[in-house]
């Protein structure tokens, strides 16, 4: 049972300390592209090593009930046979009860998970549909809404729309605007929107994973930073900059809500002080170490269990 | 897709005429028609599976008279934008639509944070 035990090994090892490692590398937000790729990496190989681990089991398993001198049996069958005392009616029971959760779980956490996504894509779909029919447009695809509230959003949907309240219109002027729009249409273009609900499904599926709670709150905010990116590359930082602090001073509580882990101050600080040099150098490395890390484990272990099986069978 | 924009874009048509008509007016497909069709080439059946839509998605109230319904819209254009607000800035950003927020509500310390953020660009970008 080695493969299916240390993935096992490897998810625990990533759900325990991943989440601080990546937030502890990722949360100045430098190179966000990349530091996107390391949470999802770490979500995928998590998802990826415990499905092949289910699946893996019961074929090792069985592999050793019918012949107790197969391929894969391992130190932890004969661990298990010694402290069994080859109670093997027992360990069956066992083992098929056991199977029996885990396939029940996998397939309740896949109905939440599809569910979850149904509803995100119904209201998002149906909110891009309504501000459609009351706002008017300005050009292709930036809607304005009036209302006293400042807000800019962008939502996906056939036809997607960038949103700007007239209340918003009041408070930036053009070059604040056009960099805003930039930064909105970078979500657009990026698809950012079906990335967020992907995270954001696996942490409604599965609520009790740390892991993925902080992977969507963290690619939340690496997107915005992404589109920070793009919107300063055409408009520079300075009206992108402004354009932040004047919403988010005209924003502040109107419904008494706290800050929505957007990180608008930890934008605001690498736009106005954006890594250079050694530094990115540094965090490049630190995050390209992490990835590789995360993505070569699996693949050494499968690796290595099976040449390790197989000269044991030799 | 190019379809469904077309139709998109004839609901909010439709949806405006009747916004401003004023809140209490009834208005049959007949009096849509008359007035759209003044303006572009268009059939009466596609106004008509149009305004049947809106009312099929909750916009449109309707009531029959003789052979035919008159329509209104069920809330004002005002009341709808209210309502987008509500869902768009609520929750933090954690409403079930799925929205990128420029940015999100922030407390008075972010608030001044943000602003010393901005004087160090700005002192450093020879700026303002």
């Amino acid at each position: 049972m080695t493969i299916a035990a240390a993935l096992l090994l490897y998810v625990l090892a990533v759900m325990s300390i991943g989440p601080k490692l990546l937030v502890w590398i990722t949360a100045d937000g430098e190179v966000p592209h990349l530091a996107i790729t390391a949470w999802l990496t770490a979500v995928v190989t998590v998802i990826g090593c415990t499905v092949a681990a289910l699946a893996l089991l019961p074929v090792e398993v069985a592999g050793h009930w019918d012949r107790p001198d197969a391929l894969l049996v391992s130190c932890f069958e004969r661990l298990r046979a010694i402290v069994l005392g080859h109670a093997g009616g027992l360990a069956q029971i066992v083992a098929i009860v056991a199977l029996a959760v885990a396939v029940a779980s996998l397939v309740v956490i896949c109905l939440r998970f599809g569910r979850s996504l149904s509803r995100m894509r119904s209201h998002t779909f149906a909110h891009a549909h309504a501000v459609r029919l009351v706002g008017r447009s300005i050009g292709s695809d930036v809607v304005v809404i009036d209302t006293p509230e400042p807000a800019a959003y962008c939502v996906a949907g056939r036809p997607p729309a960038i949103v700007i309240t007239t209340a918003a219109l009041t408070e930036l002027d053009q070059v604040q605007l056009a960099a805003v729009i930039a930064h909105e249409r970078a979500h657009l273009d990026g698809c950012h929107a079906y990335l967020v609900a992907a995270v954001r499904g696996l942490a409604t599926a599965m609520p009790r994973i740390g892991l993925f709670a902080l992977a969507a709150m963290h690619i939340s905010s690496l997107l915005e930073m992404c589109a920070d990116d793009a919107a300063a590359r055409r408009h520079g930082r300075q009206p992108l900059l402004s354009g932040l602090l004047t919403l988010s001073v005209a924003n502040t509580p109107v419904h008494g809500l706290a800050a929505a882990g957007l990180a608008v101050l930890a934008r605001a600080e690498r736009l106005s002080d954006p890594p250079r040099g050694l530094a990115r150098i540094q965090t490049c490395v630190a995050l390209g170490g992490t990835l590789a890390t995360l993505a070569a484990t699996p693949v050494a272990i499968v690796a290595l269990s099976l040449s390790g099986a197989l000269i044991c069978f030799v | 897709m190019a379809r469904v924009r077309g139709f998109g874009e004839l609901e909010a048509t439709v949806m405006d005429r009747l916004w401003n008509r004023g809140p209490d007016a009834t208005t049959t497909v007949r009096e849509i028609f008359d007035e759209l069709g003044a303006e572009r080439h268009i059939a009466y059946t596609t106004v008509m599976s149009t305004m049947d839509n809106l009312h099929g998605k909750g916009w449109l109230s309707r009531e029959r008279e003789g052979k035919a319904y008159r329509y209104r819209p069920t809330l004002t254009r005002e009341e709808h934008s209210a309502r987008l607000m509500l869902e768009a800035l609520s929750g933090g950003g954690h409403s079930e639509a799925v929205l990128n927020h420029f940015v999100a509500q922030i407390d008075a310390e972010e608030s001044a944070n943000l602003r010393n953020a901005l004087r160090r660009l700005a002192r450093k970008t020879g700026l303002r």
